[in-house]
């Protein structure tokens, strides 16, 4: 019993305002509720609406399709630029200090300032394209079909990599010297240092990283309902935008619910299998043995 | 030890925080925090920015209070997409305000259905507002809601000089409009611009379509959930016009994913850039705010929507809000609903509110507002749209707020299809047909 | 090292690539914020013409920025202290303990990791109201640091993992108990682990928009994000305003990276490596 009182806090806290909830959202996935009233009993014709919705068909295909991209885009980015800036150099002190200004802004401001850089009439984007005679950069960035989903992709990058680059820099600042002291008396040089002394060095940061990028790009949401609202149509409509579609414009807080218990698991699903990846886990079973 | 200390002092900390505004909540304040006895009434109102109508508001709950020893009205103010979900969460928690904004409409007929809505009876001060525009808050012969702001009609905002330098006057036929859009487009000049980003701008031509093709009733048919309503020819004629004029080329670049709330596509027209756009009345002060000198110098047109050759719709007919209004929530005490209703009655249909109003720059839907309009700096809009509204056979209200929430998002969905001109106006109809059924 | 190598050149000219698309949008920001809602658009948007001001400043200023701020850096404040207290507290219990229920509790933890808050949005909000939270700062704090426990705890977790058990063995041989353990020998060392954690968790509390959007309403507990809100209409916002609200919440977060970023980089190196 004595275990649960250093858990007690955080099990308590975590309990009610998570777990609570989320038991909530599952009951309700089994009702018919707009929001006002005494929900009524809906069986399972809510998650029998689900398995025929195109629209949550689609909208996972682009949940997926965010987290993917983000995480082939910004990973290599992160981790070119966290190498570059942790020489010791000055000047990549000031490199460093200006990259992480994105970080800090808020996802509010943020989006404004895309939405106002992308507008293809007044916008800076297409202010630079006329004065460079760069014509491929006029572009209805966030109204085409084709492209917005990327475009949010790149916003999306722009405003975390500057995290993940930090995360990068210092873990390669904790390399120790001799290993590519060693490595380059047996020869290596260039790439081959990277392959074998770095890479496998950051093998903690990256999973780390790619932990808090992947579990991050499931829940993406402020940016994407600012700037695209999930347009055009449903291209880059992503589950949790769905949800709250159902939830808040729609007032069908049963199937909203059924969808935030889809986005739970999927989550869960994601979490367990990073986790076994990186043996984050092994805590847990290092414990199993040891009762 | 730590942790429990910790949590301690930080809740005493946040306590302190809130306790500091007072403005409690409805149900749980019968007492109302620190005014000994009185009532305290809240109200949630849709914020238009720090804004000269908040201050209209803001007036008159302070000469209540004056006039009112002990009633206290604590007014917050709300982004108009945030207050959607805030009241659809309170009202189901039970937790309204004692008085909230509604568009009235499909979603206040909701409320009322569940039994949240105070009804007001049919008081006789009502008869102070144009007739127009308490159909929106009227169910079963019972009023709903009062007029807050003002009347909020839909007309072409245009940029005179555009049209004057193509050599054309404001269309007054359908007919007309294309050939205005072919002239206007053979200048390099996007003839109409459209921020079809937030969805909402591309309904009024849709809404003005189907009023002139096929008079009032098409909607009216859909409203009270008419099968097949949809398919009205005049409806199916109305997307295909729209159709039209996308493939004319009439909207500017990127109409699609421009919303109106960057002050994007009136910059388009004052600068020149285009020549038109259909919106509400609230246009005139937000291009005010960007560009003071396009409307003193006179630069800014108003029209109404044009005929169509052969439709049944009375051109004089109006589409848009026909105003906002404050509803009384059922949940409220007995003191704070008498106090509320107090409120309204003495202050809306006031010559002194309807005063105010048309200083903050609004179009009161309050009888006999004419004369008050002398002297304001849009007085010649103010005159035009009060009359407009006051001679309209029809005004109807903006359909998304009339339908019920999950049938107007299907609509404004699918409807920014057909302007991508990826759904056919056929397949429009039949998608929203079975969501009327669903 | 005095050779200037290809690879190298290479390098500093993706980088300062990159460093143009993370400053060029910064830039254009404080330029708007100096314009007015007529000429932010019209106007050239990358170079410093047509009457700039800082008339929109003040308008935030004026508008009660200051208030929103304090809350702010109340919630921040009260919400990582909170996360960081309980998170250390269970991960020392987790290793200390190695019993099935600490790591059952540990797994429910990881489950944590995955639910979205938007998830439980709605069942979360009639629970803050039925316990007479709504409209407080100790709502947000309490949900804010609720959520943050997961990923803090696991971090936390691989990082304690790798005090050896000979010290803790030691000190308690000495007489001392579990409790002094934790604090004479835990926290000291878990310094860098509390710091990564402060950033992180402290740039999601003083970003969140949707919690404070559901779970307050007064102005008197309006948190940033939100404020940038205000100066949003009904139909129209005030770009320019907007831009200077986030502008001047941005100061103090820039000002405390530069000030402490040796300490951070340092805190942070120890945590990734391992």
């Amino acid at each position: 019993m004595a275990d649960l009182v250093g858990l007690s806090p955080a099990t308590a806290l975590f309990g009610l305002f998570i777990i609570v909830p989320m038991l909530g959202a599952v009951v309700l996935s089994f009702f018919r509720w707009n929001g006002l009233g005494t929900p009524q009993w809906a069986g399972g014709s809510n998650w029998a609406q689900f398995f025929h919705d195109p629209v949550a068909g689609q909208s996972l295909v682009v949940t997926a399709k965010v987290i993917g991209l983000s995480w082939v885009v910004q990973t290599p980015i992160s981790m070119a630029l966290g190498l570059f800036i942790a020489g010791r150099q000055r000047y990549r002190t000031v490199y460093a200090t200006l990259y992480v200004l994105p970080l800090l802004l808020s996802t509010a401001g943020i989006a404004l300032v895309w939405e106002g850089m992308l507008d293809p009439n007044f916008g800076a984007v297409t202010a630079l394209s006329k004065s460079l005679h760069l014509g491929f950069l006029q572009q209805n960035w966030l109204g085409s079909a084709n492209l917005t989903l990327y475009v949010v992709v790149a916003i999306i990058a722009w405003q975390f990599i500057p995290f993940h680059t930090l995360l990068y820099q210092v873990g390669r600042r904790q390399i120790p010297d001799v290993l590519y002291e060693a490595a380059t008396l047996d020869g290596a040089s260039g790439f081959a240092l990277f392959r074998r002394v770095t890479l496998p060095q950051l093998r903690y940061t990256l999973v780390t990283s790619s932990t808090l990028m992947i579990v991050g790009a499931l829940t993406y949401f402020d940016i994407i309902y600012i700037l695209t609202d999930g347009g055009p149509g449903y291209t880059s409509r992503v589950l949790s935008l769905d949800m709250y579609h159902a939830a808040f414009l729609q007032n069908e807080f049963g199937y909203a619910s059924v969808l935030a218990v889809v986005l739970g698991v999927a989550g869960l699903a994601i979490a367990l299998g990073l986790a076994r990846a990186s043996g984050f886990t092994s805590m847990g079973s290092q414990q199993e043995g040891a009762t | 030890m730590l942790a429990a200390t910790l949590i301690a002092l930080i809740m005493a900390l946040a306590a302190c925080g809130s306790a500091a505004g007072g403005g409690k909540n409805g149900t749980t304040s019968s007492g109302g925090s620190g005014t000994k006895g009185g009532t305290t009434v809240t109200a949630w109102l849709v914020t238009t920015g720090p804004s000269p109508a908040n201050d209209a508001v803001n007036a008159a709950a302070k000469k209540f209070e004056a006039s009112h020893p002990g009633d206290h009205i604590t007014i917050d103010y709300v982004e108009n997409q945030s207050f959607k979900q805030k009241i659809q969460l309170a009202m189901g928690a039970g937790n309204p305000p004692t008085l909230f904004w509604t568009w009235g409409g499909g979603i206040l007929q909701q409320y009322i259905k569940a039994g949240d809505v105070q009804s007001l009876g049919n008081p006789s001060w009502a008869s102070g507002f144009l007739p127009s525009s308490l159909g929106a808050v009227t169910f079963n012969n019972q009023l709903y809601g009062v007029p807050v702001e003002g009347t909020q009609p839909v007309y072409f905002f245009y940029n005179k000089q555009v049209f004057q330098q193509a050599g054309l006057s404001f269309p007054t036929t359908w007919s007309g409009l294309l050939s205005a859009v072919h002239t206007l487009k053979g200048k390099g000049i996007a003839p109409i611009s459209l921020a079809n980003g937030d969805q909402w701008p591309g309904l009024m031509f849709l809404e003005y379509l189907t009023d002139r093709i096929g008079g009032p009733s098409v909607f009216k048919a859909i409203e009270s959930g008419k099968a097949d309503a949809w398919s009205n020819p005049a409806m199916i004629q109305a997307l295909t016009d729209i159709q039209q004029l996308v493939r004319a080329g009439a909207f500017q670049k990127g109409y699609d994913s421009l919303k109106f709330s960057g002050g994007g596509s009136d910059a388009l027209v004052y600068s020149g850039r285009a020549a038109m756009q259909l919106m509400g009345d609230w246009d005139i002060s937000s291009i005010l705010g960007s560009s003071k000198s396009f409307v003193t110098a006179g630069k800014l047109g108003l029209a109404p929507f044009p005929a169509v050759g052969g439709g049944k719709g009375d051109p004089a007919d109006l589409a848009g809000n026909t105003a906002s209004y404050l509803a009384v929530a059922s949940k409220a005490t007995a003191a704070q609903k008498k106090a509320a209703i107090a409120f309204l009655q003495s202050v809306m249909p006031s010559a002194t509110y309807a005063k105010a109003e048309v200083a903050a720059g609004e179009v009161p839907v309050t009888k006999g507002a004419s004369p008050l309009f002398s002297g304001q700096q849009l007085a010649s809009f103010d005159q035009t749209i009060y009359s407009s509204v006051g001679k309209a056979p029809s005004f109807q209200y903006s359909w998304d707020q009339s339908l019920g929430p999950d049938e107007a998002q299907a609509m404004l969905t699918n409807l920014a299809q057909v302007f991508e001109l990826t759904q056919s106006p056929q397949k429009f109809a039949t998608i929203m047909n079975k969501q009327q059924k669903g | 090292m005095s050779r200037v190598r290809p690879g190298r050149v290479v390098a500093l000219v993706l980088a300062t690539v990159w460093l143009v698309i993370a400053v060029a949008p910064v830039y254009y920001m404080v330029l708007a914020s100096l314009r007015s809602q007529g000429t932010y658009l019209t106007a050239n948007p990358w170079l410093p013409t047509g009457g700039l001001s800082l008339a929109e400043f003040g308008t935030v200023f004026g508008a009660g920025l200051g208030r929103y701020l304090l809350n702010s850096v109340l919630i921040t404040a009260g919400g990582l202290i909170v996360t960081l207290a309980v998170s250390l507290g269970a991960a020392f219990r987790i290793i200390r303990r190695q019993s099935r229920v600490a790591g059952a509790l540990f797994r429910l933890l990881l489950f944590g990791l995955a639910i979205p808050i938007q998830a439980i949005m709605v069942p979360l909000y009639l629970l803050i109201y039925k316990l007479h939270l709504y409209d407080t700062l100790a709502a947000l704090i309490l949900t804010m640091s609720a959520a943050a426990i997961p990923v803090s705890v696991l971090i936390m977790v691989s990082f304690l993992r790798d005090i050896p058990r000979e010290l803790i063995g030691a000190m308690l041989v000495d007489g001392g108990s579990e409790w002094t353990v934790f604090r004479r020998l835990v926290v000291p060392l878990s310094r860098p682990v509390l710091a990564t954690l402060a950033i992180y968790n402290g740039l999601n509390v003083w970003n969140n928009f949707l919690l404070p959007l559901i779970l307050t309403q007064s102005n008197s507990v309006a948190v940033l994000p939100l404020g940038l809100y205000k100066f949003e209409g009904q139909y129209a916002v005030n770009v320019p305003a907007v831009m200077a609200a986030v502008l001047l919440s941005v100061l103090p977060l820039l000002v405390l990276f530069v000030v402490m970023r040796r300490q951070v980089m340092r805190s942070l190196g120890a945590v990734v490596v391992r």
